[in-house]
């Protein structure tokens, strides 16, 4: 029995709705407990090549923001323990800061990630998070200063994102001794830990240090293969269990 | 030092960026005002860059014109044929004084990875530049001399294959490694302390123009225009003059229309903020949020944002906005060039467009100066190809039979 939640990512409207939903069908049955949405953004910084081409297909096939909700929805339909929503300041700010945060609680999203809004917090986007109630995920990085560890673990409250290198995402990692040390210092109860885990031996290193590992660029990448996409997701995902 | 101006810029990174840039930030203090980067900076400027660039009166476009008298800057006579050489110097000799051994860039038409690359080669570290793929088709002539100057140059094949597209690529290049790599920025944009940076050295501009022409004429000028994109060079013009009562106009790339993806109009009546690439500022974007393709003739202009730092002085009434459609900005290359003797780059052709247009409507005996931002040459597939069409195909086609 593993001893630690999965956090699976998907980017919405990839490779184009059906699938989409169909692989949110996949993570359900493959019995993934919490479920990561992002909202394609057209310069998505923090992403490495696989989640950014997946969202520009996305946005070609004509995603619009709005549409996250029926994807939210179809998860939330599914069960999952919790729903996240992860995209892009931009994205957020145009929506606007409050009224995005009071939506996405009401229709009981866990939590939001939003990597390039930073801790100083100029928009006031974690403490609007923590005046509404809803989860807002601080990302952490292995070269964090203590002095930023704790502005971090300020903003956080209880949540926090850990990517497990420097780096974007998608490329895989080693997770290690340090990987588990950077973890515990945190000190956060709530560590959802990704970057490059694509296997099962990754997940298990990272329980009792993480609540979650989250899969990400491996479950987009398997979607990208043309193959069905309810299969693909399932085979990727359950290399992870 | 502030993050904002006004409500403008910040450092919108991921926290993976954090110390990369408060090493930047504290480069900035220490390295910067001491006397081995003052040092050597100017000597660069003097015997290796070309500066000071002259101040040109323009007599016979000012007889013609029959309003203010013309100067123009020529910053096109500045190493590699434009004002990018300032700053890619001064980065480039900035991060060689951190210890840093690799440089990387993005570029658009090229000028500025150029100009990095160059400064690299002179000054002995590695450099690597990115450059969206679709860029790179259009400026053949720029990688190569990128690659002459020993720069590896990466083709982005995301998103629009262009400018903003090398930007984020250079951003994602920088989070992976960070701790011996510099990432030059071209233009007075980004996550704070790069438009601080840049003006740093980009305000030679000014200072020089405002010396010169007092020197010439004993006097300040009354409207002092440049193009902008990004805005590096009217930054850099328009800083020494700010608190001086000079008019002072921004031309932006008016394309081929109004609708989007046909102009790169950021200042214009719906001005929209966004948090992209780092920094807040005004940005060419849908209504979700969505970054808008943009068109220019110009490939320096065709960018989605605008420097945080210009669109406050715009929004608080400092700085003017105009525009020039890319039929208005053939119009004045061509003219200059006849009447002047001068080729300007197809960017720095948006600001004698708007010279055309303000020189007769202003008195005799009134001063207009104009930043020549950059030189023509390198735009000559584009202008040949537009303003002699049959001919330059007929010679493209001898030359790839040879």
């Amino acid at each position: 029995m593993r001893n630690i939640k999965i956090m699976a990512h998907l980017v919405a409207g990839y490779p184009d709705e059906a699938s989409c939903i169909q692989a949110i069908h996949a993570l359900a049955d493959a019995g993934v407990e919490i479920a990561e949405l992002q909202i394609p953004f057209s310069d998505p910084t923090a992403d490495g090549e696989v989640i950014t081409r997946a969202s520009q297909k996305a946005l070609d096939a004509g995603f619009r923001v709005r549409d996250i909700w029926r994807y939210i929805d179809t998860a939330k339909s599914l069960g999952f323990e919790e729903v996240h929503v992860m995209t892009y300041g931009n994205i957020v700010y145009r929506w606007g800061v409050r009224s995005f945060l009071e939506e996405m609680h009401s229709r009981g999203i866990t939590g939001v990630i939003v990597p390039d809004l930073p801790l100083e917090d100029d928009d006031r986007f974690y403490a609007a998070a923590r005046e509404i109630g809803i989860g807002a995920l601080p990302v952490a990085v292995p070269n964090m200063t203590p002095q930023r560890k704790a502005l971090l673990k300020s903003t956080a409250s209880e949540m926090v994102y850990a990517a497990l290198r420097q780096g974007v995402t998608g490329r895989s990692t080693d997770i290690t001794g340090e990987s588990r040390e950077f973890l515990r210092s945190l000190d956060i109860p709530k560590i959802y830990a990704g970057f490059g885990i694509s296997s099962r031996e990754q997940v298990l290193s990272l329980e009792q240090f993480a609540y979650a590992a989250v899969i990400g660029s491996h479950i987009t990448r398997a979607l990208g293969s043309g193959r069905n996409a309810y299969e693909s997701v399932r085979n990727a995902v359950e290399r992870c269990l | 030092m502030a993050r904002y101006f006004g409500t403008f810029g910040g450092q919108y990174v991921g926290e993976v960026l954090k110390p990369a840039l408060f090493e930047l930030e504290r480069a900035m203090t220490e390295i910067l005002p001491g006397s081995e980067f003052r040092r050597e900076y100017s000597h660069l400027l003097r015997s290796y860059a070309g500066r000071p660039t002259p101040l040109c009166r323009a007599d016979n476009l000012t007889r013609e014109l029959g309003g203010a008298e013309i100067y123009i800057k020529l910053e096109g006579l500045a190493q590699t044929g434009a004002h990018k050489i300032n700053n890619a110097l001064g980065q480039v000799l900035l991060a060689k004084l951190m210890g840093k051994q690799r440089v990387i860039a993005e570029t658009g038409a090229g000028q500025h990875g150029v100009a990095v690359a160059a400064s690299a080669a002179k000054l002995g570290l590695e450099c690597e530049v990115f450059m969206g793929s679709a860029d790179i088709e259009r400026q053949q002539p720029n990688v190569f001399l990128m690659k002459q100057f020993g720069a590896e140059v990466h083709p982005v094949e995301d998103g629009s294959k262009t400018l903003k597209d090398a930007v984020n690529a250079a951003l994602k290049c920088w989070i992976e490694e960070s701790s011996r790599t510099f990432y030059v920025l071209g233009s007075a944009l980004g996550p704070y302390p790069y438009p601080d940076l840049v003006r740093e050295f980009q305000q030679i501009i000014g200072i020089e123009t405002k010396q010169q022409l007092s020197d010439m004429t004993g006097r300040l000028p009354d409207t002092v225009i440049a193009c902008c994109g990004g805005g590096s060079n009217a930054v850099g013009m328009f800083s020494a003059f700010l608190d001086d009562p000079v008019r002072l106009i921004a031309v932006e790339a008016g394309g081929t229309g109004d609708k989007p993806g046909e102009h790169a109009v950021r200042m214009g009546k719906d001005r929209t903020m966004g948090i992209i690439e780092g920094y807040k500022s005004y940005f060419l974007q849908d209504p979700d949020g969505q970054v808008q393709l943009t068109h220019s003739i110009s490939a320096g202009l065709d960018y989605a944002g605008i420097g945080p730092e210009l669109a406050y002085l715009g929004d608080a009434g400092r700085i003017e906005f105009a525009r020039a459609t890319d039929s208005d900005v053939l119009e004045a290359y061509s003219r200059f060039a006849s009447r002047e003797g001068l080729l300007c780059a197809l960017e720095s052709a948006h600001a004698a467009s708007e010279v055309l247009k303000q020189a007769p409507q202003m008195e005799k005996g009134s001063i207009l100066v104009m930043n020549m931002s950059g030189r023509g040459d390198k735009d000559i597939f584009i202008t040949a190809g537009r303003l002699y069409p049959e001919e330059w195909k007929q010679y493209l086609l001898r030359e790839a039979a040879k």
